[in-house]
């Protein structure tokens, strides 16, 4: 068991690689991703990680170049106007929030695939790559964006804690004590466009965002204080990882679609053990209840 | 020369696109007294409060508070926002929406002295819910839950109190409750705003009415304004009211 366990450590370091990187970047999209849930805006995670292909694609164009800095820029950028345009649809009283997010993010997402497939079908994107990701192939490029991407996402959310819970909370009283709600805002999407941009090439665009919305949901079910909910999708975020990295290594395939399928029957665990909110007890409350009054 | 009022309101108007919800109001609240506004749905009543504590600007007009133009800041504002403004599921204790009520002060990462502990303690005991203090708020009642709001607003502080339809859908019991601690703040000379539902407890509560409905009915002490002819105005025949 154990030489099962430590055996793929040897056999080159794009394990560790792989197993570092995977972390970092689902660590910070769980922490994101937590106020997201609660601010019932997990789909804009969704938004942002397709929004920055066109934004990578358009810092190639002007810049010629897609070091990550360059690529972080451009993905910020095209995020935070696409962040404004969905926020100012949705203001509209005849448009709905979700249709905003649906169609910002589904027009620039096209913009990208068109760039990509005229202007720069020369520049060596892999698209493969940018929606799938390769955990077991990290790049140094890769490996640097990450580790300095996340540490600096972690410290600010710590710093600013109070203000993104408050504001997350009731934004209302947030503005009237003085916290810069409108900032908070922004500064939370430009924090997940470039934690998803991170880790496009560990596991891609698509599934950046299940590491961003499912360790937030399954914690929302386990916790009742905001710190223990971040406490809980870590730990979330975490097994998923381990556990399917292991699933990808040995069963030779997509580490980031195993993580997720980890992470998604961690969920439904939740979903039917959870003490407070669980289905199986909710029915064996139910049953116990119906038991008794009969009985009486 | 007596000292100003602590709010004035100059004939703000404000819009949401086509809709008009407030026309020409000018209003003006003295200090220390306890007001209630008053009017049916779509009168504005919110719409004033958001203008109030500077959610949104107004889009003419112009809001004083104290003889002073008011900024966007206004930290002499407390504002208790309606029950059903948060997320009850949310992570939080009643204890920790309290705190909330000293974040301004407290800052970012410095952690809570004994001062300021002291001042969250004494609020929950105001409003006793010191009992609750570590259960999740959404397994509060609706009256307790309406408390705990009332606590992160004391402890908060400040000048002007702004407060929401705070009896909404709570108890008998935390509504007297919610009412000494409001006589309480007028009393220390604090200057107490309600959006108010409830046409038969108005005399009771209120020193000073404002009727609204778009425009201002009739605003001053609530024996003057509290009549048959101005609640017919302002309600246009929604509801029927015996004034005797």
């Amino acid at each position: 068991m154990i030489q099962w366990l430590v055996d793929p450590w040897t056999w080159g370091d794009w394990m560790w690689r792989g197993m570092v990187t995977v972390h970092l970047v689902a660590i910070a999209a769980a922490v994101l991703g937590v106020f997201l849930y609660l601010r019932r805006m997990s789909l804009i995670a969704d938004a942002l990680a397709h929004v920055a292909l066109p934004g990578i694609v358009a810092a190639f164009l002007i810049s010629g170049s897609l070091d990550g800095p360059v690529m972080l820029g451009g993905a910020v950028v095209v995020g935070l106007v696409a962040a404004w345009a969905i926020q100012t649809l949705s203001n509209r009283p005849t448009i709905k929030g979700d249709a905003a997010i649906g169609i910002v993010f589904t027009s620039f997402f096209a913009v990208g695939v068109i760039l990509l497939s005229t202007v720069v079908r020369d520049a060596h994107i892999d698209t493969h790559c940018l929606l799938f990701g390769d955990v077991l192939g990290i790049s140094d490029r890769a490996l640097g964006l990450v580790l300095f991407v996340v540490p600096t996402v972690l410290v600010l959310v710590a710093i600013f804690f109070r203000w993104l819970a408050v504001s997350s909370f009731d934004p209302k009283f947030a503005m009237a004590i003085g916290v810069p709600v409108g900032a908070m805002n922004y500064g939370l999407m430009t924090a997940v466009t470039v934690t998803a941009v991170a880790g496009f090439e560990a596991v891609g665009a698509i599934l950046v965002i299940a590491l961003i919305i499912v360790p937030g949901a399954t914690a929302h079910l386990l916790a009742d204080r905001l710190g223990s909910m971040i406490g809980w999708a870590v730990a979330h975020t975490v097994v998923s990882c381990w556990v399917g990295m292991y699933v990808a290594i040995y069963a030779n395939t997509s580490a980031a679609g195993a993580i997720v399928v980890v992470g998604g029957v961690l969920y439904l665990a939740a979903f039917l053990l959870s003490p407070r909110h669980g289905r199986l007890w909710m029915a064996r409350r139910s049953l116990l209840r119906s038991r008794t009054s009969v009985s009486h | 020369m007596t000292s100003p009022a602590a709010i004035e309101v100059r004939g703000v108007q404000m819009a949401y696109d086509e809709t008009v919800a407030l026309r020409d109001v000018t209003v003006e609240i003295p200090t220390g007294c306890l007001v209630g506004v008053v009017g049916p749905n779509g009168a504005g009543k919110s719409t004033l409060i958001k203008g109030l504590v500077g959610a949104r600007e107004p889009d003419r007009g112009e809001l004083r508070f104290f003889g002073k133009p008011a900024t966007k800041k206004r930290p002499f504002l407390t504002y208790v926002p309606q029950r059903g403004a948060v997320d009850w599921d949310f992570p939080i204790t009643a204890e920790g929406v309290v705190r909330q009520g000293r974040f301004r002060s407290v800052g970012l990462l410095t952690r809570f002295s004994a001062e300021e502990r002291g001042k969250v303690e004494a609020a929950m005991e105001a409003v006793d819910i010191t009992a609750l203090r570590s259960r999740q708020i959404g397994n509060l009642s609706g009256g307790q839950q309406q408390r705990v709001f009332l606590a992160r607003a004391l402890c908060q502080g400040g000048e002007i109190y702004v407060l929401d339809e705070p009896f909404a859908g709570v108890d008998a019991s935390t509504e007297s409750a919610i009412m000494d601690v409001l006589r309480g703040l007028r009393d220390e000379g604090k200057t107490v705003v309600v959006v108010h539902h409830d046409l038969s407890t108005v005399r009771e509560y209120f020193d000073r009415l404002i009727l609204l409905n778009q425009v201002v009915v009739a605003a001053g002490p609530t024996e003057e304004v509290f009549t048959a002819e101005n609640l017919q105005e302002t309600y246009r025949g929604q509801v029927a009211v015996v004034v005797e």
